[in-house]
């Protein structure tokens, strides 16, 4: 397969991978979110260019510098996948969040929500005017999707993480004030494993092996 | 004199051009535990990378994913193409 893998999540219960994979050539550069399933089929999750072109609104040229307008994350048990896109609008940020279902990648619910004020960085130079988010993108450990965003006044954090609980079978609710230990790692796959470890590769002869992290590590859930 | 500066410049570049060679990488990449913790995924990268010291670029990248259990790490499978 083409590309750069930059996140992986296994899903070992369903039997399928995901990878967010960045392909680039001379002329764009593109994220691809593909599923790799039990079966050895690869199926396509979703396509984003690294670059998206500005819109004109309101007289004005108004440019998308959002920095990851897309995720899909397994939920802990990988039933579901969530997927999240961003897209920027004249009416501002919306963000549109589908539930898939990961054996035949059907569409099990969806909702498109508009971003309020407080979630989106926007400043303006001349005739532009850029736009940003600080996504929070997780599930927890009940099961439920967490649509986060970082909470900016003028463009300045708060240090709290605004937004919305979500769930393929719920009506989303607002999230609450969650520590920032919540939203990393996104899911239960994830680069360390619930006790701290890791894998780690030998140069010499390209043996894998198990490592344990000293320190604190990024493991599932709130801590 | 502008004629001869360009066929400086001409022999400059193939030279530079010339001496640039591309050496073919292969090695493991990110990997992730399953939900469970009984097993990983791993990639196996492919790449060509400038074969100079410094600020080497790297071209025509390919992954493949490989699973494997945790309790025989290195048996890995590939999965997909």
């Amino acid at each position: 397969m083409k590309g750069q893998v930059q996140k992986l999540f296994y899903m070992r219960d369903r039997d399928y991978v995901i990878t967010k994979t960045l392909q680039k050539n001379e002329a764009s550069e593109k994220h691809v979110y593909y599923q790799f399933l039990g079966n050895g089929k690869v199926r396509t999750l979703g396509t984003v260019p690294v670059k998206r072109a500005p819109i004109n609104c309101e007289g004005e040229s108004w440019i998308d510098e959002i920095n990851e307008v897309a995720a899909f994350i397994p939920s802990p048990d990988g039933s579901y996948i969530a997927s999240v896109r961003l897209n920027l609008t004249c009416e501002g940020v919306k963000a549109h969040v589908k539930f898939l279902n990961p054996d035949d990648g059907s569409i099990l619910s969806k909702e498109t929500i508009p971003l309020p004020l407080n979630m989106v960085g926007a400043w303006q130079d001349g005739n532009k005017k850029f736009f940003n988010t600080q996504n929070k993108f997780a599930w927890n450990e009940s099961g439920e999707f967490m649509l986060g965003f970082e909470e900016l006044k003028n463009n300045v954090v708060t240090n709290r993480v605004v937004g919305w609980l979500m769930g393929p079978e719920k009506d989303s609710t607002e999230l609450e004030n969650l520590d920032y230990s919540c939203f990393a790692p996104s899911t239960t796959s994830s680069y360390y494993s619930s006790n701290g470890k890791f894998i780690n590769s030998s140069t010499e002869n390209d043996n894998l092996s198990i490592v344990s992290q000293s320190g604190k590590v990024d493991i599932f859930g709130c801590h | 004199m502008n004629l001869r500066l360009n066929f400086f410049l001409f022999i400059l570049i193939f030279l530079s051009s010339s001496c640039i060679k591309w050496e073919l990488k292969e090695h493991w990449g990110i990997g992730a535990w399953s939900e469970d913790d009984k097993a990983i995924a791993i990639t196996k990268l492919s790449y060509e990378m400038e074969n100079k010291g410094f600020g080497a670029e790297t071209r025509n990248h390919l992954f493949q994913v490989n699973t494997a259990l945790v309790s025989n790490i290195n048996k890995t499978k590939a999965r997909g193409p």
